[in-house]
């Protein structure tokens, strides 16, 4: 955003902001550099000073020579972009475009995902076409995808009303609106007309074909309709060809309740009445007609159009009273409900209305379909600017594997739910159903997830699992790894493969949910991506500071040299402490699981067997603060006793352990007595394990040092220092 | 997360987030390294790292189970890697056997170990494992003439249970236009070349391994001859097919090419500052699908 000011004309100028004019004292050029920092330039047309409004601000400039660097994230919600350019020091999140993650898609999603669960077995289409036919089986598959594909339709209408009136959802809502529209299309075609139940069949064929085409395009709008009754200002509106044009669309449409409504409101009953009784009657029929369309069988169907017919006829035959253009007008109308193709064509202002005109009142037959559309498309041509046109023509045509990249372009979850249902009613024809087929049964088993043998809908099912597994919405990866689950392809180890790769990026966040990704891992027996869950959770509870179930984590991922290193580091915490560490769930363990506040099995499903051999060190260390606040001193020597003399403990803790207790507490205080067995045993195990020249001995000695601990210049000062308090210790008790 | 300004004081070269999105870490031309936290609409500032001695050109952050460290590389001749342990960061390991600026850094997929890739204007590559006890001799490559400005390694095709000795690949993209597909053979601490790819005429400035074993094998490559080319693999031992991603080039040179989780989505971003997104279609076409907006 630029701002132009015209530097020629500087008293003309003025301060808008401050409501006054520009102080004349100070030139433009001295008022731009009090803001240099937003001064661009100078227009190379108007010569104008060109400055910025929004500098340090702007959006990524579309240059040429520019350097965009931009990586992808594991979540498609945030991605990084940045400009490597000199002073552009800003970093740009990004999402990607046409990512929905709505609470309203994810509970979507969700759904669908159930309703193709709980389809089961019919999930495959495996009813036999040959040998002993199971025709009850058949009916029953049948009707179970049917019925999915319905559920499908409505969770999809849920979720664009529950859009519909959101903001920013704009795009978003004509998207799947779109979608629906091809949806619809496929239904009426593929999913309604087979309904086992003949009865049931016709009615759901009609309101799915009437349903979808009058959605589509929301034809004729109200603004419409009343436009053509506001028209005539001099003449009655049945006298005009845009009344008789809509009554006729409504008609094509099927919507006849519409279509009465418009012919009471014309008055036009009442004008025939007073003028000609044959058309007032035949129009008397006409909506008695209209009001009986048959929606239950062929047969009835039959029967009212011969009925339509005989009216048209006896009309056609009759002598009238009313001018020749109502009269045709009328007769127009009867003959279209008659099933004349030329008059539903005529009277189409689209492809799609003629299609439904047809369907409706020439023969109601699918199977005539691709036949109307043929005759649809040559009166009124697709138009192309409309996905959905082109993906419906292809649905009649037969052709659903062209719409599958359509609708995925508008929404891939709807795509994969289509593609998957489709399949499971056999309407995807395989693409390796003209290989061999013993060669075809050995590539899937040995295909992988993404083969194109396993067919579409196994593919872009997997496509949507990991595209929702990258949305960062924990509630959709239980969808995710159920739809590589239930996916229609034999190879379960390219399944597993799958959900290994992708278990670890679940955003867990509570227990449940590591006890969700634990169960996936023991199900589908990933120990090793258990482990490395493990290991990912030590490590986050470690960040928070919660060491013992870290360590915990750490065992059961088989880090047993973690476990040891975390366990001896609380260790030497606790001795340069001089006291037990404040951890309640590690001190509950080590005080022989009697807390009052943390229950015995909790803590015995925490530790582990490896947590409780590396912890033993420090559950002596324990007793032996316990002993020392009891004064208990002989209890606390013999408990430092035997963590000296324990076979595994590292060089360095001798010293510690020796420098900020033994010396303290017991050598250095002439009151504590020492019997000899005890001084000798603590002289055996220096002599052993005392080593100057041990590095970490040294680290740990410089550590104390920095502490303040008064202790011996060097390591070999203290050693002799140790040596002879402990000498003198053994004459106090010889004496 | 809103737009983050004035991370830097000098150019920007890399921002890369962590395994789960909830770190940020940017590096720059002013010798540091940022850290942010970035918790839903929020990021916050946390750690300013400083330790090289030149413009700092990739971070890279390491599989979460070896805890929260990270790699990063610079013009200095130097990968450094840094840890966090109870809030503070540490340099915990120098790695300096590069006689030229280090382009490019990459940890392995975790399944290897804490094993590293490094690319250098010296014209090698080096691979080196950060084990408990400390760091093993890294394996040095002479792998490109000039210098090599990209590596990036292949994903893990280790099956469950854990096979040791696997194949680990790993490509390079360089100064002398070629594109070179590397073996590392841990156990004897070895790279031998298997492929080498020619189809770009001017520097190769990024590469990039699609990260999903679940689709074929895809190596994108982009250039400063603007040109994208999705290097492909059907079986293992096929050719590698090269497929331009569009037949006519690119506005400006391209500078970054990076892959979905799923490998199913290409980002390329370059010269004239488009982000341009592609997706092989059910036809195995790639198609545009979509331009990233800030």
């Amino acid at each position: 955003m630029t701002v132009e000011m015209n530097g020629k004309n500087d008293s003309l100028l003025m301060d808008v902001d401050g409501l006054d004019f520009v102080d004349e004292g100070q030139s433009i050029k001295d008022q731009l550099d009090d803001h240099e920092d937003n001064y661009i330039g100078r227009d190379s047309v108007s010569d104008c000073i060109v400055v910025s409004l929004s500098k340090g601000n702007e959006p990524w400039s579309y240059n040429k020579g520019g350097e965009l660097h931009f990586k992808l994230s594991p979540l498609v919600q945030q991605n990084i972009a940045f400009l490597c350019e000199k002073d552009k020091y800003k970093i740009y999140p990004v999402a990607l475009p046409g990512i929905d993650a709505s609470e309203e898609y994810v509970n979507y999603v969700t759904q669908l995902f159930e309703i193709y669960s709980s389809l089961g077995e019919d999930r495959v289409n495996s009813v036999p076409t040959i040998g002993v036919v199971n025709i009850n089986e058949a009916r029953e598959h049948t009707m179970a995808a049917n019925l999915a594909f319905e559920a499908l339709v409505i969770e999809l209408e849920s979720f664009i009303d529950a859009i519909k009136n959101k903001k920013n959802a704009f795009g978003r809502f004509f998207e799947v609106e779109e979608c629906l529209t091809i949806i619809n299309c496929l239904k009426t075609i593929y999913f309604t007309a087979d309904t086992p139940d003949e009865q049931t069949s016709r009615n759901t064929f009609i309101k799915t074909l009437l349903g979808w085409i009058n959605r589509s395009d929301g034809e004729p709008n109200e603004e419409y309709i009343e436009q053509v009754f506001s028209s005539s200002s001099n003449k009655n509106v049945f006298e005009t060809s845009f009344f008789w044009k809509l009554i006729n669309q409504l008609l094509l449409r099927g919507l006849f309740e519409q279509a009465m409504a418009c012919i009471e409101r014309s008055e036009l009953a009442n004008y025939l009445s007073s003028k000609c009784q044959v058309s007032s009657n035949a129009l008397h029929d006409i909506v008695a007609l209209l009001k009986q369309y048959p929606l239950d069988s062929s047969k009835t169907f039959r029967e009212w159009k011969s009925l339509v017919l005989e009216l048209s006829q006896t009309y056609n035959d009759s002598e009238t009273e009313i001018s020749g253009e109502i009269r045709d007008y009328l007769q127009d109308t009867l003959l279209l409900i008659g099933g004349h193709q030329d008059k539903i064509l005529f009277y189409s202002k689209t492809w799609y209305e003629s299609f439904c005109g047809l369907l409706l009142f020439y023969i109601p037959s699918l199977e005539l379909s691709e036949e109307y559309l043929q005759l649809s498309l040559k009166h009124n041509p697709l138009d192309v600017t409309n996905n959905w046109e082109s993906a419906c023509a292809e649905v009649i045509r037969g052709h659903l594997y062209s719409i599958l990249p359509t609708l995925e372009s508008l929404d891939s979850c709807t795509a994969a739910f289509t593609a998957a249902l489709c399949e499971a009613k056999g309407l995807l024809e395989n693409y390796n159903e003209d290989e061999d087929h013993e060669q075809s049964r050995i590539y899937r088993e040995e295909e992988d997830l993404f083969s194109y043998r396993n067919g579409m809908a196994a593919y872009m099912l997997n496509n949507f699992a990991f595209e929702i597994c990258s949305l960062g919405n924990a509630t959709l990866w239980p969808v995710a790894i159920g739809l590589i689950t239930l996916s229609p392809i034999c190879n379960s180890s390219a399944k597993k493969l799958a959900i290994a790769e992708l278990l670890p990026h679940y955003p867990f966040q509570s227990t449940d949910d590591i006890e969700w990704m634990l169960s996936v891992c023991a199900k589908w027996r990933l120990t090793q991506v258990a482990k490395s869950i493990y290991v990912t959770l030590g490590n986050k509870l470690l960040y928070e500071s919660n060491t013992i179930e870290a360590m915990a984590n750490y065992s059961k991922a088989g880090k047993f040299e973690w476990v040891k290193r975390y366990s001896w580091m609380m260790f030497e915490a606790s001795v340069l402490q001089g006291g037990p560490l404040d951890d309640i769930i590690l001190n509950a363990i080590v005080n022989n699981y009697d807390d009052p506040v943390i229950p015995k099995n909790v803590l015995d499903t925490l530790v582990t067997s490896a947590m409780k051999q590396s912890l033993s060190p420090y559950a002596v260390l324990y007793q032996f603060y316990v002993a020392q606040q009891n004064e208990k001193w002989s209890d606390a020597l013999e408990l430092l006793l035997l963590l000296l003399e324990f076979q595994y403990m590292p060089k360095c803790y001798v010293v510690l352990l020796v420098s900020k207790i033994l010396l303290p507490i017991f050598l250095e205080d002439s009151e504590k007595v020492m019997k000899e067995d005890i001084i000798l045993r603590i002289m055996e195990c220096i002599t052993n394990k005392w080593d100057n020249d041990d590095e970490k001995t040294q680290n740990i000695y410089l550590s104390l040092r920095e502490m303040g601990l008064s202790v011996s210049e060097n390591l070999d000062g203290l050693h002799k220092h140790v040596r002879k308090l402990l000498d003198f210790k053994l004459c106090q008790e010889y004496m | 997360m809103p737009t983050i300004t004035n991370a830097h004081n000098d150019l920007i070269h890399d921002a890369v987030l962590d395994y789960y999105g909830k770190r940020l870490a940017t590096c720059s031309s002013d010798k540091t390294i940022k850290i942010f936290e970035v918790e839903g609409e929020n990021h916050k500032l946390v750690e300013t790292l400083s330790g090289h001695e030149g413009p700092i050109w990739r971070v890279d952050w390491a599989h979460p189970k070896f805890g929260t460290i990270l790699a990063s590389c610079s013009y200095d001749g130097k990968v450094l890697i840094w840890k966090e342990e109870n809030g503070k960061w540490a340099q915990i390991a120098v790695h300096a056997v590069h006689s030229a600026s280090v382009n490019s850094v990459q940890w392995a997929p975790h399944e290897y170990g804490a094993l590293i890739l490094a690319a250098s204007s010296d014209g090698k590559v080096s691979v080196v494992e950060f084990k408990d006890n400390g760091t093993t001799a890294p394996v040095v490559i002479e792998a490109h003439a000039i210098g090599v400005n990209a590596a990036s390694w292949a994903p893990s095709v280790m099956p469950e249970g854990g096979v040791s000795n696997q194949t680990r690949r790993f490509v390079t993209g360089g100064a002398d236009n070629l594109v070179k597909v590397w073996k590392y053979n841990s156990e004897s601490q070895s790279v031998t070349l298997e492929d080498t790819l020619e189809g770009h005429t001017d520097w190769v400035r990024d590469v990039a391994w699609s990260p999903s074993v679940l689709l074929r094998c895809y190596i994108a490559t982009v250039s400063q001859d603007r040109t994208c080319i999705i290097w492909s693999k059907e079986e293992k031992d096929d050719k590698w097919t090269k497929t331009l991603l569009q037949n006519e080039k690119f506005p400006d040179v391209l500078w970054r090419a990076s892959w979905s989780l799923s490998g199913n989505i290409l980002a390329l971003s370059g010269g004239d500052n488009k982000v341009t997104l592609w997706k092989e279609d059910l036809e195995g076409k790639w198609e545009p699908a979509g331009e990233v907006q800030e």
